[in-house]
């Protein structure tokens, strides 16, 4: 194996950070300014060396190569707190299973009469959810959502799927009265978190993200269930953050 | 494979006769296609008819003759029967209108030959336009054709054809041709619905059959009626197809309309007679294997599940038999040859497929029901439930679904609306110019959609595109492609009943779900995932990118300017990994018109000379 000399100690990716590796690039994701950055190119084996946790394979060749881009990339990503001395061990990270199902809860809403205590739920929800995207980083809504299990720790069921579907569907029937979902991926996704919450269910709230062309889409699932949204949507987005 | 070929002329000129008796000779009398009509001005020939399947309905009095298959249409017959003899009655009938009775009392697959009172030659494309019909004019005689390959292999005159290019840009703009210019100048297509003369230098045409007009005037059963209405028209449809075959191939992809095609027909016969496909694919949009194990399961009918062909080779689109539109290989990618394979081995002569189900039962994500219904009725009590299933059906909330509805109630149909603007290797010069082009293109009653509401509008739009009937790569060899599902009785019901009707509760193809949700398993009755082949079509050009790369860089339609070279390079050079995954489906599209270009260039035979 080829020795990489770098001018910088060990390094690793800082804990408000998430990276994934998307059609060649990676997409770091840092959740303290809610700002994604994408770097590409035959660098990135060369990260792969020095960087502990940097998402893609390492590849001799290449690494020789780069190394004065390298530095300097380093450096920036350094400068942006991005990168930090891995000096200790990384916060563990979620993972997910493949998303295979769709909950299809929308079969249920026709028979679901007007519910007032759901309605009055979700405008709550989505009130809360509303509140956090405008005045929380996405690190500061993750540890809300954390925090949301913690809240409703008593009540927690299990997340299956005949549970879940009668629960979305009161979601689903009454999200017309209180906002557009479409196009509105994070707050939808954010509202059904808190929404299930209160039920004691605790499915995942999931980013991801796409290159080429670069795009991020949130969605929530349980398993290999995708509650609000479909599987072959979800499927073209990497994710990125797993909560 | 069943196709025609028909001479007409002008019997009072000599010369004219001689012109046809010349090129009659290779059909008459010793080739193996078969005499449907022979009178003076007219001659119609076909091949590969099969009693009860693909007939000859012949008027008395050489009157004409209809080629392909009739079915009667609901209340006039028996239960499915194989075979249809046209009544004197109904014959004269369909003299005296000129092909309006026949579209009124009939459906099916057809091309009918009709005399006018007057004598002159006409021909009717069925309604369901499932045989192609094509029209050009060699040497003062005009030919109607399905099949351009016959021409090239029958005819002892050459034929000199042009790339029209204008309507080969609208092809690559809108998808398809709609309007009666193909993609070679000399040839016109007829329209399902479309009655044309076909006499030399004659242009005259009416359009018989309109979706439009259907669409124009609404039907509202009440609920419990519509699920009926159309689950009796649905059964009654696929049952009568089913009835032409001994063996049926089913292409069973595990979605709500292919299952609702296979349990309409085993509702009368035997699920031994029907065996289903299913192709699959790594990614989890190409695997519906569990959906389609269900839906055969519960009828009892077998299931062969079989992986797409990951070694596709794009060389194959080379090969194409050439036709007077450029065809779309991307829906027959890895799975053609084990059509025809599978299908030979089972001794079915057909495959049938759930393609229209989409379009007929209104699956599509959107708000536009509620414009169709205040475009129908007004502000009254029925609106504000019309508007929570289009903001269910849109995914938005009530209000903006109340705002869209008081904004699209009058939209006003821009046929060319949004044409091009999601396409990068296409210049936009090109994409511009055609646009302003692009009504020729389009079905003639579409452009005189007016008083349609939206959704009804697209709706109408939809079910306008073209289907396939032959399989230019695999030609003879592919089982005939039968789609129950865009069936005239069908396609009627469904554009008769308003778009609220069909998504009532908030669900795309929510009437046709509850139509069958005894029929077929509650678990396909509920699934709102669809398949798809997206991970197999670009893995497919991964594997070729060498080909589609000399195709596109060194092609005609670059060196013609249609597409953008640096865009191309851009797309297909570099780490072909990162193949921008929006261009894939253009990128397709491009090659697949490369490919025909090349075809008819290279071919001595179809002698493609010169570009307008």
């Amino acid at each position: 194996m080829t020795n990489i000399q770098s001018p910088f100690p060990r390094l690793r990716l800082a804990d408000h950070i998430r990276a994934c590796e998307v059609d060649g690039q990676v997409i770091i994701l840092d959740m303290q300014s809610n700002k994604y950055i994408g770097i590409g190119g035959e660098i990135l084996s060369t990260l792969a060396r020095l960087i502990d946790d940097w998402p893609g394979a390492t590849d001799d060749v290449k690494s020789q190569l780069d190394k004065t881009n390298c530095d300097s990339t380093i450096a920036s990503l350094l400068k942006q707190n991005i990168l930090v001395k891995a000096t200790g061990p990384r916060l563990a990270i979620d993972n997910i299973d493949e998303p295979v199902d769709s909950l299809d809860a929308e079969e249920r809403v026709r028979d679901l009469k007007f519910n007032i205590g759901s309605l009055l739920r979700i405008a709550r929800a989505a009130s809360g959810a509303s509140l956090w995207l405008k005045s929380r980083s996405l690190e500061e809504i993750r540890d809300a959502v954390i925090k949301i299990r913690d809240q409703y720790i008593t009540k927690q069921i299990s997340c299956s799927p005949h549970i879940l579907q009668p629960a979305v569907a009161s979601y689903i029937s009454v999200r017309p009265f209180v906002f557009t979902a479409q196009d509105r991926c994070l707050h939808d996704s954010l509202t059904l978190i808190r929404f299930l919450a209160m039920d004691g269910l605790f499915p995942q709230w999931v980013v991801g993200v796409k290159a080429r062309p670069f795009a991020a889409h949130s969605w929530v699932q349980s398993g290999s269930t995708v509650l609000n949204d479909l599987p072959e949507n979800v499927r073209h987005y990497q994710p990125i953050l797993i909560v | 494979m069943f196709r025609y070929i028909a001479f007409s002329w002008d019997a009072r000129h000599s010369s004219h006769t001689s012109a046809a008796d010349r090129l009659d000779k290779a059909f008459y009398p010793i080739s193996h296609w078969q005499a449907a009509l022979r009178i003076p001005g007219l001659r119609v020939y076909s091949l590969g008819r099969e009693p009860g399947v693909n007939d000859a309905y012949t008027l008395p009095s050489n009157k004409g003759v209809i080629l392909g298959k009739l079915f009667r249409k609901k209340g006039r017959n028996p239960p499915p029967q194989r075979s249809l003899t046209l009544s004197t009655q109904e014959s004269d009938d369909i003299f005296a209108s000129q092909g309006e009775s026949l579209i009124d009392s009939f459906w099916g697959r057809y091309v009918a030959f009709l005399m006018s009172p007057a004598g002159e030659p006409k021909v009717l494309n069925g309604p369901s336009g499932f045989i192609p019909c094509y029209k050009i004019n060699v040497n003062e005689v005009t030919i109607i054709f399905s099949w351009l390959e016959d021409l090239f292999d029958y005819l002892s005159v050459p034929l000199p054809l042009s790339a029209n290019w204008q309507a080969i840009t609208a092809h690559m703009l809108l998808g398809g041709l709609g309007g009666n210019d193909t993609a070679l100048e000399e040839i016109q297509q007829i329209l399902p619905g479309e009655l044309s003369s076909i006499l030399p230098e004659r242009r005259e045409s009416n359009i018989l059959w309109s979706p439009a007009a259907i669409a124009r005037n609404p039907i509202e059963p009440d609920l419990h009626a519509a699920e009926r209405l159309l689950r009796e028209t649905v059964m009654e449809c696929a049952q009568e197809w089913a009835a032409c075959y001994e063996s049926i191939l089913l292409r069973l992809s595990g979605g709500v309309d292919s299952a609702i095609l296979l349990s309409s027909i085993c509702a009368s016969y035997s699920s031994s007679r029907v065996t289903c496909l299913n192709y699959y694919s790594t990614g989890s949009d190409s695997d519906e294997r569990r959906f389609a194990r269900r839906a055969a399961g519960h009828v009892g009918a077998t299931l062969i599940e079989q992986e797409r062909d990951k070694d596709y080779n794009l060389q194959d689109i080379l090969d194409a038999a050439r036709m007077p539109i450029p065809p779309n290989y991307v829906g027959r990618m890895g799975s053609a040859r084990t059509d025809a394979q599978i299908a030979a081995s089972l001794g079915a002569p057909a495959m049938f497929s759930g393609a229209g189900g989409d379009q007929v039962f209104f699956e599509l994500l959107c708000t536009w029901p509620a414009a169709d219904y205040l475009h129908l009725h007004g502000l009254d009590r029925g609106f504000l439930r019309a508007a929570l299933d289009s903001a269910q059906l849109g995914r938005v909330s009530l209000w903006m679904a109340l705002k869209k509805s008081i904004v699209d109630q009058s939209y006003s149909a821009g046929l060319s609306d949004g044409v091009g603007r999601y396409l990068k290797l296409i210049k936009p010069d090109a994409v511009e110019a055609a646009a302003t082009q692009s009504h020729r293109h389009i079905h003639p009653h579409l452009r005189e959609s007016t008083g349609i509401p939206i959704g009804k509008f697209n709706q109408v739009r939809w079910v306008s595109q073209p289907v396939d009937y032959f399989d230019p790569y695999l030609r003879e060899a592919a089982p005939e492609m039968v789609n129950p599902l865009l069936s005239q009785p069908i396609i009627e019901v469904c554009l008769a009943m308003p778009t609220y009707l069909l998504t009532r509760g908030g669900r795309g193809r929510a009437l046709a779900r509850n139509a069958f949700s005894d029929h077929i398993p509650q678990e396909i009755v509920t699934r709102r995932s669809k398949g798809g082949m997206e991970e197999h079509v670009t893995r497919i050009l991964h594997r070729n990118i060498d080909l589609a790369r000399g195709l596109l860089m060194d092609g005609q339609l670059a060196s013609r300017g249609l597409i953008d070279r640096k865009q191309v390079e851009a797309s297909l050079f570099g780490n072909v990994s990162t193949v921008n995954a929006a261009y894939v489906s253009e990128i397709h599209g491009c090659l697949a018109v490369e490919a025909w270009l090349q075809q008819l260039s290279s071919n001595p035979k179809s002698a493609l000379v010169s570009a307008s």
